[in-house]
Order: C-alpha cells, then structure tokens, then sequence
C-alpha cells in the first residue's frame, strides 16, 4: 500500500480501504485529516460507504435467500458419501503401481496364465479370442517398458474361478506372443476405485457390450 | 498453535484441528466444517451464479476440491479463505459452462423451488422487495468485469479481508483497494438510488 505523504493528494482507491477499516492506524488518522481538508471528497467517501459492508442492511436484504435445511442436508449428504467413500485418483495409483510394480508384474502374469490355462481347458478359446475387437483400457503407464497395467488388485475383485485352476501356479511368459488375451468378461469382473484424477481426467476404459463379453484385455507385452 | 485436547467440543475446535479429525476419518468434523463455511460460500457461489441450484453445485464441488486437494493448502492462509478460493473458481467455471439465466426466471424458479411445506417466515410484501432489489444488484454486478466482481464478491459476500482476497486472487492489496474502489462506483452508478446508508 502507498504510504501517504501529507503533500499527496488522495488516491481515490484509499477511500474504499479506509471504508473498510483495512487501513493502520497512521494511514487512517492522515485519510481523516485529508477528508477535514476536502469537505468536497464526502460525497465520493458516502458512495463507498454505501457498497461498502458497512451498509449492513443493503446486504442483509440482497443477499441470497438461503435454501431449505432438506437442501442444505441433500448437499451435505453428498459431500459426506463423495468424501467418506473417496475415489481413489489415477495419479495416486500410479504411484502406488510404479512402487510395487515388481510384485503386481508377478502377480498379473501368474493370473493371466491361470485364467488362460482354465479356459483353455474349460472353454474354447478360438470363440473368445475372435470376439475381440480391440483393446478394452488403456495402460497407466506408458513408461514402464513392457508392463501393461489395466488394473490393480484393489480394482479387480474375482468373483469366479475355475476350482481346479485354484490348483494350479504357473510361471513364466504366455506363450501366445501375437495374439490378444482375453482375462476376464464381464461377469467375472467387479470394477470399483475408478474414478477421475487431480484434472478431472477418467481412464479410457472402454466396455464391450454383452454379459460376457471380453472385458479387460491384455495386449503383447513390449520388449 | 493451540492445544486441542481429545475432550475439545467439536464446535470449538479450531479449523485445523477439525481437518486432522477429518483425515482421520472422523465424519463429525467434515459436518462441522460445513455447517462453519456453507453459508459464506453459498452466497459467493449464488452472487456469481445466480440461482439456487447452481449455487449448490458450485459449493459441493468447492468442499470436495477442499478437501481432497488438501497437499495445495498453503496453512498460511485460513480454511475458509482456501475454501472460498475454490468455491469462486468452481462458480465461474459452472457460470461459463452455463449461460447465466434470466434474473426473471430465476427468481421465479428459486420461488419454485422450495421444498413442500417449506413458508418463509418473511413478509411477502418485504419478501417481493428483497427479491428486486437482489435482482437489481446481480443485474448490477453482472456489468462488472469479472475480476472486478469476484474481489467484490469475495470481500462483501465472502466476507474476506483485502488481505485474503489477495491471497484468493494472487493479486497485490493495492490491486483488491482499486478493484473494489472502482467496482463501487460502478454498481453506485447503476444502482443510483435503491439503496441508501
């Protein structure tokens, strides 16, 4: 703020300060002995005063009609079921992969095949694998070289699984290098925790119509 | 720092105690953060707004940005002035996605609006004045620039000092004392003589 000097006449912008209490005190005690001075800057000085908040009842009386409690509890309401059960923002998950991305690279590759090994035995792949018509989602993270993330453990809850494919425990590379493989389809999958991130932004996760179509895709990792 | 004891009421805690409990998961405090900012922020977010609804959308979003953005909470400033940052950002980006609607049908529809059963307890003669002279100074304040009306805004709905509002807007106080300088005179100009001290 500009000190005034008692030479200076008086930033008009002053006034609207000093309306407002928001002046010191010196600053203050020289607008009073300006304004003795100016008896002619008065009528400026009550048209501040007039918008200012010290026209209390102006304000009181345009102020918005305040909405009724049951708005007032359907607002609250909302906030509470947004912020009490958070999404969990992409970024944040994506810190969360990167840390544990050796042990969600093991895991996902060790799901992959005995899902694959189960249908394999199960069901006729070929069927699948033709209904395919493109990725479903989209990876994270396209700086992990080779690592295609579509979802996390905290994403995905199996709700079916071949008994006997609980027995088995495969490790190593898929061995169908050129083609899609199908994970899941919609009705072995339960999506929750997706949400948008700090700019607003959802996944790309596109879904595929049909009960059980293929829903989450995984594409040949790079190398 | 004041020391808030376990047994501190909740409505005397201090707002920062009232975020601690908060992200401990303590849904008590949350209420009692809105219960302490709804109304300051709601009539920012109506005044730029203009009608009820999108006033309410505005402020639901500004107190869940608040709140989940709380790492860009510089403490320096107070929850309230963060909060009201927000709010304003979230009402102005409401109001350009939304054409701002008619003052006319807005206060007909505000009327409307109200929940079954709910009377107001006001004069309907005084009611119906309020209501015009409300319109005559969001007509107003719909003329000003839009920097020009959220400084006006913040200080006289929101309620923040020149020194907050200069942290809300990242504007020097020199610049909120002109802002508000010429914004009064303006709405003065345009308002002539509904209003008087």
């Amino acid at each position: 703020m500009r000190p005034l000097e008692p030479r200076d006449d008086l930033p008009m912008e002053i006034l609207a300060a000093y309306v407002d209490g928001e002046l010191n005190s010196a600053t203050r005690a020289r607008v009073e002995s300006w304004l003795a001075e100016h008896p002619e800057a008065h009528s400026e000085l009550f048209e501040q005063r007039e918008m200012s908040l010290a026209n209390q009842e102006l304000w009181d009386a345009a102020g918005p009609p305040m909405p009724s409690a049951a708005r007032w509890d359907r607002t609250y309401s909302e906030i509470e079921r947004r912020l009490v059960n958070p999404v969990m923002p992409v970024r944040a998950r994506r810190r969360t992969v990167t840390y544990l991305a050796p042990v969600f690279a093991l895991t996902g590759i060790v799901a992959v095949l005995l899902v694959v090994v189960s249908m394999i035995a199960y069901t006729p792949g070929p069927h699948l694998v033709k209904s395919f018509t493109g990725p479903a989602a989209q990876a994270f993270d396209d700086d992990d070289e080779g690592i295609y993330r579509i979802a996390t453990a905290d994403d995905v809850e199996i709700i079916q699984l071949p008994e006997e494919a609980s027995s088995l425990i495969v490790v190593g590379r898929h061995p169908m290098d050129d083609t899609p493989l199908v994970l899941a389809t919609t009705s072995d999958l339960d999506i929750f925790n997706l949400g948008p991130d700090d700019q607003g932004h959802m996944p790309n996760v596109e879904l595929i119509a049909g009960p059980n179509a293929p829903m989450l895709v995984a594409q040949t990792p790079r190398r | 720092m004041a020391v808030v004891t376990a047994s501190t009421p909740i409505a005397a805690a201090s707002d920062e105690h009232l975020i601690a409990c908060f992200l401990r998961g303590q849904p008590k405090a949350l209420e009692e953060l809105f219960q302490r900012y709804r109304e300051p922020a709601y009539r920012v977010a109506h005044r730029l707004l203009g009608n009820e609804a999108d006033a309410l959308d505005a402020l639901q979003e500004g107190f869940i940005k608040a709140l989940t953005h709380l790492h860009g909470f510089e403490r320096r400033s107070s929850f309230k002035t963060w909060l009201l940052r927000i709010v304003s950002n979230a009402s102005l980006d409401l109001g350009r996605q939304r054409s701002r609607r008619e003052t006319v049908s807005l206060q007909a529809a505000e009327w409307q609006d109200h929940e079954p059963g709910f009377e107001s307890s006001i004069d309907p003669l005084l009611e119906v004045e309020q209501a015009e002279l409300r319109q005559a100074v969001d007509a107003a304040l719909a003329e000003l620039p839009e920097v020009q009306r959220r400084t006006f805004v913040l200080h006289v709905d929101g309620g923040l000092s020149y020194r907050e509002i200069a942290s809300v807007m990242r504007i020097s106080i020199g610049t909120v004392m002109s802002r508000l300088f010429y914004a009064r005179q303006k709405l003065k100009g345009m308002l002539g003589s509904r209003i008087s001290v």
